[in-house]
């Protein structure tokens, strides 16, 4: 990997962080709604409403109000939140942990669980099991992640008494009972993506299976074991890592629903308030934040190809 | 050996080696039939055109045939042992270490994932347990052999870096690295460019004969037969037609197809002009003709052809038929 491809990354990531804050600027430039009168309701004083328009800027053209939030994301200064009345970036550190956390732990479960079983699923194929594997990945496709995880409350919270119905326990509070509060809102989002990697895996082994140097290994002498482990697999990762990188997104995504089931006081649930409210620098901020991950992330994920396939030059 | 001729057990032995394709109903017969002997350090040569069953008969032998395809019939024998009887494991044993192949396909035949290292010295160490240190040394002295003039750092090359006919010879640096009782060619040469096909051939036939490995030979060419092989089994349409030692089936070929065959081969080296390659092409397995299979294309069919296959008949010590053209011997 060379540094110009590190420098070309970084450039697309800037850009594309300026794209989404363009766009975001944009929609909310055409959709109806007034922070400020949102805030303070259409019945209160037009002293006041006016007032907190001119503290806002909210009554400067589009083109100024841009100018003003570009150059202070340029500094390092998200502005400062219309509803909260705090710094966005306070806003956002506050939160960031539910979020990461929820969104690590659901990506981690999918590899470890959907990985190994796709792999299994791939080696132990028979007749009558093939109908049976599709339409189990066919409906875990399929299920909603916040239906999924009302139910997971209702049994594992509410009559079982393994989990909290909701709410988020702190790092500092104990990382055991952190992890706890986490970890049914991130099954409920792992869920659906389990089954789509699982397929992905599965079917990527056994399209392997037909490939030339499969019959060369097993030419060589190597029992089966060998060949599947030392040879299909690496092989079979290729577009595994791909769909794992695509996936992230859903999860980010996943988060923002769960958070509102599980009440839990992340960034999605934080998207959520701002966007109601018409709170225009911490959409930004949280769109820009939001962004930046799964830029980070699909980056990381390029790199880990380019480690598994040498065909791939990163220049 | 002291042994007299008749108690001596061949390297490998072929009969009525059979492999279908398809439903069990209407199985396409791809390999329908077929005998051959090979003596140890002997290299005998499987010639036909494109679609014959040669590639099949060689994977039978490996016990790969390819998915939806089985072995319907006959036996395999290796020093004695009916391969087609073994379990997996059983022949696992002895794929790679007495008995390997090398594929008509370089392009795709190596792991695209793993370095030409990773790939010989897997095969060092998993059969001959050798140290990672002694498994890299080997290999380099075998990618030596092989022609590769700056064996150590082409270790750490992946195989996309390497042209068709480096990667050939990486094949057969590994196919004969745990020095086996016999190696499968499988047209070996004809995906490679023509400059290097001869010299590919030679490499092969050079150390084979240092490591007293005998070689099936498999090719649809006969120019490359004439040079090789001791012994020529001539396949048509899942079948032998002829079997003869390499200077009798030239001198004298006696099936109408051998003589096709042999037609284009003299006439390239003659004169361009008179290049006559058989019409038609080969029937599909799953479309034959009736009687003799090579009856629609043959220049001196008669009446007789379409009505069975004809026998393979031995018209002289070593040399076999299989014409009603040639009706001696027993039918
Ligand atoms: N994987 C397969 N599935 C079905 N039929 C096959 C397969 N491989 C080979 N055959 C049949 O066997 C015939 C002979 O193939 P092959 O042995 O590859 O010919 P050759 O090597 O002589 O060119 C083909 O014409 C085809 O009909
Ligand atoms: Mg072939």
């Amino acid at each position: 990997m060379s540094s110009t491809y590190l420098a070309r990354r970084i450039f697309t990531l800037a850009t594309t962080l300026i794209v989404v804050a363009m766009a975001t600027f944009l929609a909310f430039e055409v959709i109806p709604g007034d922070p400020v009168l949102t805030m303070l309701g259409p019945d209160a004083d037009p002293a006041l409403i006016a007032a907190m328009r001119e503290e806002l800027g909210t009554e400067l053209p589009p083109a100024a109000r841009l100018a003003r939030w570009t150059r202070g994301v340029l500094t390092g200064d998200l502005g400062t939140s219309i509803r909260y009345a705090r710094p966005v970036s306070a806003l956002i550190l506050d939160r960031v942990a539910v979020s990461l956390s929820i969104a690590l732990l659901a990506m981690g479960a999918v590899v470890v669980i959907a990985v190994p079983l796709g792999i299994v699923l791939a080696v132990r194929r028979s007749h009558w099991s093939e109908p049976v594997i599709s339409a189990t990945i066919q409906v875990g496709m399929a299920i909603p992640s916040f239906w999924l995880g009302i139910i997971l409350i209702s049994v594992f919270s509410l009559s079982l008494g393994l989990f909290p119905t909701g709410g988020y326990v702190p790092f500092e509070a104990g990382i055991a009972a952190s992890i706890r509060s986490v970890t049914l809102p991130s099954i409920a989002i792992a869920i659906p993506l389990i089954a789509v990697v699982v397929r992905y895996t599965r079917n990527s082994m056994i399209d392997q299976f037909s490939h030339d140097y499969v019959r060369t290994a097993f030419s060589k002498g190597f029992p089966v074991r060998h060949v599947l482990y030392r040879h299909v697999l690496r092989n079979a990762s290729l577009p595994v890592i791909t769909v794992l990188g695509m996936i992230f997104a859903n999860v980010v995504v996943g988060t923002i629903i769960i958070e509102q089931v599980f009440a839990l006081p992340g960034l999605g649930l934080l998207l959520v308030t701002a966007v109601s409210a018409r709170d225009f620098p911490l959409i930004q901020g949280l769109v820009l934040y939001i962004t930046f991950f799964v830029t980070l992330f699909n980056l990381l994920v390029d790199i880990a190809y380019h480690v598994v396939d040498p065909r791939v030059e990163l220049t | 050996m002291s042994g007299a001729p008749s108690t001596r057990v061949s390297l490998l032995e072929v009969r009525d080696l059979r492999t279908w394709f398809g439903p069990e109903a209407t199985p396409v017969r791809a390999v329908d039939g077929v005998s051959f002997t090979l003596e140890r350090r002997q290299t005998v040569a499987i010639v036909g055109e494109s679609g014959c069953g040669k590639s099949v008969t060689g994977l039978s032998l490996m016990g790969l045939v390819p998915a939806g395809g089985r072995i319907a019939g006959g036996a395999v024998r290796l020093d004695g042992t009916d391969l087609i009887g073994l379990d997996h494991g059983e022949m696992t044993r002895i794929r790679g270490r007495r008995l390997s192949m090398v594929f008509q396909e370089p392009m795709t035949s190596l792991n695209p994932l793993m370095t030409v290292g990773e790939q010989i010295e897997e095969m060092l160490r998993y059969h001959l347990s050798l140290s990672r240190r002694q498994a890299v040394e080997r290999s380099v002295e075998l990618l030596d052999a092989v022609g590769f003039s700056r064996p150590k750092r082409l270790l750490g090359e992946y195989p996309h870096r390497l042209s068709g006919g480096m990667r050939q010879r990486v094949m057969i640096a590994m196919a004969l690295s745990c020095e086996p009782e016999l190696l499968i060619a499988d047209e070996p040469t004809t995906a490679l460019d023509v400059t290097i096909q001869a010299q590919v051939l030679e490499l092969l036939r050079r150390l084979a004969a240092q490591v007293d490995t005998a070689v099936l030979l498999i090719t649809h060419d006969l120019a490359v037969v004439s040079e090789v092989a001791d012994h020529v089994y001539v396949m048509y349409a899942g079948l032998v037609v002829e079997s003869a030692p390499t200077r009798v089936l030239f001198s004298k070929p006696l099936h109408p197809y051998t003589q096709g065959l042999l037609a284009c081969v003299t006439s390239i080296s003659e004169s361009k002009r008179r290049l006559r390659p058989i019409r038609g092409t080969v029937p599909p397995p799953d479309a034959l003709p009736p009687g003799c299979r090579f009856a629609p294309r043959c220049p001196h069919a008669f009446a007789r052809c379409p009505s069975a296959v004809p026998g393979l008949v031995e018209v002289e010590a070593g040399h076999q038929v299989r014409c009603y053209l040639h009706p001696g011997g027993t039918a």
